[in-house]
This record gives structure tokens, C-alpha cells and sequence, in this order.
């Protein structure tokens, strides 16, 4: 009998249960800790709570764990190694018509959970809403207030007046 | 006409140049106060209804902010850190590990003091062109100089530039050069020869003598 036929129960923030492979729950280090310690077959029964993560959340981390579950596992990797790629097919699809709100929570979770795949994907897409936008437009859409005084501001905007300098090769 | 042009370009960048060395000399100043970082700081008087839950710039922990950031380029990054104080600062503590991949990728990581021309060239430093990116001939030419600015030491005592500014000045400068009129770029790529360019004002124009302002101001 192998892992991937075992299922376990996820209990979610707002008390929502999801029953997920262990195959594809095992995508997020955190809960394959999880099982880990407390020992595979012994917690088929009660479900693993997960505090952070709301239902509706975790309803989309399943749909991505699901898609991606035969994908090799990511190398480690640190901050000297950047992927830009565009996202493609089921990840670009996935992302693109979220709300706010659901990408940040879902950002957290990713975190929380430990998926590292999911993290980059929503990382990604968030820096694409920043990339090639002038403060204002940042703050506008992400409701950034500005906390900046009038004179801190101007400071600020004079160091980084190289940015409206020239064209970007 | 031409002249005319190019001296008035030239004041706009020496403009810039040392609004940019101005912001510099002010740093350790801590002119911008630090944000009030909502509830982190003070959980006791910041409730959490203090915190917009749709303002991405609170809601989100700095480990995920480097994730994040390190996925814009120079520009992007730069603006975003006008966003507001947290990213400011932000951005401030991060500035070695978010600018230092970008100057790599521009070729820029090769900042090397000269023996010979300490002072001024502490700060600047030419090194061998590496590759054309570009078709344009001006472009080319700027290229071929590959000029690398490098930013003063740190007081403290770390060894690296600080990235940010490597970043900043060479993109200010490239610009500099790649708007540059054609003659002055090749007189200037025919006159400099040596790895180092003594930098005075004949090889280098009033764009250097907003550094060389700073530099006195700075010793």
C-alpha cells in the first residue's frame, strides 16, 4: 500500500474540513511535518487544524497542490537566483482574475503552509502589479496610504529622481 | 544649437546628480522617521483595526516583501520604496540584497578603487566593456566605455559598495551617455584608453564636477 492512496482531513480557520491525498497535502513541508511527527495512520481520524488558513483559502491551495502534484519537487534556492519567467497555462490562469484580498491571504498561506511553488507564483504576480508603476499608482491599487510628511516625501523623490531619468535599456 | 543642447542636458543631469549626492550626504540624518509599524511595534495601544486588512504594504511580513521584491527591476524597486515609509525603510535594509543581484545583472558588480587616483577615484572606475547590448551607436559607444561609478565607502565597516548607489549612478549615468551627442561620446572613447580614467574636468565634462562638488564637500 502506498502514501499516495492515504488520505487526511484538513481542518480549516472557520472550522471547514477537506479531505486531501497525502500525495498532494505532502506538497506543503508544513503539514508533511506535520505527519511526520505525529506519525502516519494514527491521525487518519482527527483532523489536522490549520489556524491560519480560512476555508475558502485553503479550498484554493488544494486546486493547486491537485494540479501540480506530479511536478517535480523545487530545488532550494536563495536570493541569488530569480526565475522571471512569465507564468503559463494553469498558473497564469489561476492567478490572474483573483481578488486582492484572496492573493495576499493566499500568499500567506503559502508561507504558513510551506509550498514553495505557490509562494513564488503569488509573489511573482504581485510584483508584476508593482512593476513599471509610479507611487501614486502602487498606493491606488493597493490601498496604500501615503505616511510620507510633505518634506519626507519630497526627499524621497529627489533620491530616486534618477528613476525618471533616460529610458530603461 | 547643438552646443546649446547638450549644456543644457548637462545641467539637468548635474541637477540630478547632485540631488541624488545631496539625498546621500543627508542620510545617516534619519531626516524620515521611521513608520510607526502599526502593530508590530506597539501591539498594546495599535489594535488590529489600526490596520487596513486590504493595504498590502501592512498586511504582508517582510519575508514575503523580499520575495516579492526581488522580483522588480532596478525602477520598479526604486519607486516602490516612494511608496510609503515602510517600504522606504524597507527597502533601506534590504538595499544590499535587492540592488546587488540587479547591478550584477547590468555588469555593474566589478567596482574596483584605484590605487592611482584615490579621492575621486575611490569613486569612479572604468572597467573593460563586457558586451554591446544594443544596436544603436550610441548605445554601442556608451557601452564601450562601460563606465562603473562607484559610490563612496560606508562608514561602517562593511567592505561592499553600497549596491543601491551602484545601481542609481551608473543608470544615471549610462543614460547620460546614451544621450549623449555623437562627437563628444567619441571623443571621449578615443581619449580614454587606460583602465582608469583620470578623472578631471577636460576627459569628463561638468557631469563629473557634480561628483567632484561632493567629493570636497565629503573630505
Amino acid at each position: 500500500m502506498t502514501t499516495s492512496e492515504k488520505f487526511v482531513k484538513l481542518r480549516s480557520s472557520d472550522d471547514k474540513e477537506f479531505e486531501v491525498p497525502v500525495k498532494i497535502v505532502g506538497m506543503s513541508v508544513t503539514i508533511k511535518n506535520m505527519l511526520e511527527d505525529l506519525g502516519l495512520g494514527d491521525s487518519d481520524e482527527s483532523p489536522i487544524p490549520l489556524p491560519n488558513v480560512s476555508g475558502s483559502i485553503l479550498e484554493k491551495v488544494i486546486e493547486y497542490c491537485t494540479e501540480h502534484q506530479h511536478d517535480d519537487p523545487q530545488p532550494d534556492d536563495d536570493l541569488a537566483h530569480v526565475d522571471n519567467d512569465e507564468p503559463e497555462g494553469f498558473d497564469a490562469e489561476f492567478v490572474r482574475d483573483m481578488d486582492q484580498g484572496t492573493l495576499f491571504h493566499l500568499i500567506l498561506a503559502a508561507n504558513f503552509l510551506d509550498i514553495k511553488s505557490l509562494l513564488d507564483l503569488t509573489c511573482k504576480h504581485v510584483a508584476s502589479m508593482i512593476k513599471n508603476k509610479g507611487p501614486q499608482e502602487i498606493r491606488d491599487q493597493f490601498n496604500i496610504r501615503n505616511d510620507f510628511t510633505p518634506e519626507e516625501e519630497e526627499r524621497v523623490q529627489k533620491e530616486n529622481d534618477w528613476t525618471n531619468s533616460g529610458s530603461n535599456p | 544649437m547643438e552646443h546649446n543642447k547638450s549644456a543644457a542636458q548637462t545641467r539637468s543631469v548635474r541637477r540630478a546628480l547632485s540631488a541624488q549626492w545631496g539625498c546621500e550626504a543627508d542620510d545617516n540624518k534619519g531626516a524620515v522617521v521611521p513608520a510607526k509599524s502599526a502593530a508590530r511595534e506597539n501591539p498594546s495601544t495599535h489594535g488590529e483595526n489600526d490596520i487596513d486588512p486590504n493595504d498590502l504594504s501592512l498586511i504582508l511580513p517582510d519575508e514575503i516583501l523580499l520575495k516579492i521584491f526581488r522580483h522588480l527591476d532596478g525602477r520598479s524597486l526604486a519607486r516602490a520604496s516612494c511608496v510609503n515609509k515602510r517600504w522606504f525603510y524597507f527597502v533601506r535594509a534590504y538595499e544590499q540584497h535587492l540592488f546587488r543581484p540587479l547591478c550584477k545583472a547590468s555588469d555593474w558588480l566589478d567596482v574596483v578603487a584605484s590605487p592611482r587616483h584615490r579621492g575621486l577615484a575611490e569613486h569612479f572606475t572604468v572597467h573593460s566593456p563586457t558586451r554591446v547590448v544594443h544596436n544603436s551607436s550610441h548605445y554601442e559607444a556608451a557601452n564601450k566605455e562601460n563606465i562603473i561609478v562607484t559610490p563612496p565607502r560606508h562608514s561602517d565597516t562593511s567592505k561592499e559598495p553600497n549596491w543601491r548607489l551602484v545601481f542609481a549612478k551608473n543608470t544615471l549615468l549610462r543614460n547620460v551617455w546614451t544621450n549623449a551627442d555623437q562627437a563628444e561620446l567619441e571623443r571621449r572613447r578615443t581619449a580614454q584608453r587606460s583602465l582608469i580614467v583620470p578623472m578631471d574636468t577636460e576627459a569628463w565634462g561638468a557631469s563629473l564636477d557634480a561628483f567632484d562638488g561632493h567629493s570636497s564637500r565629503a573630505s
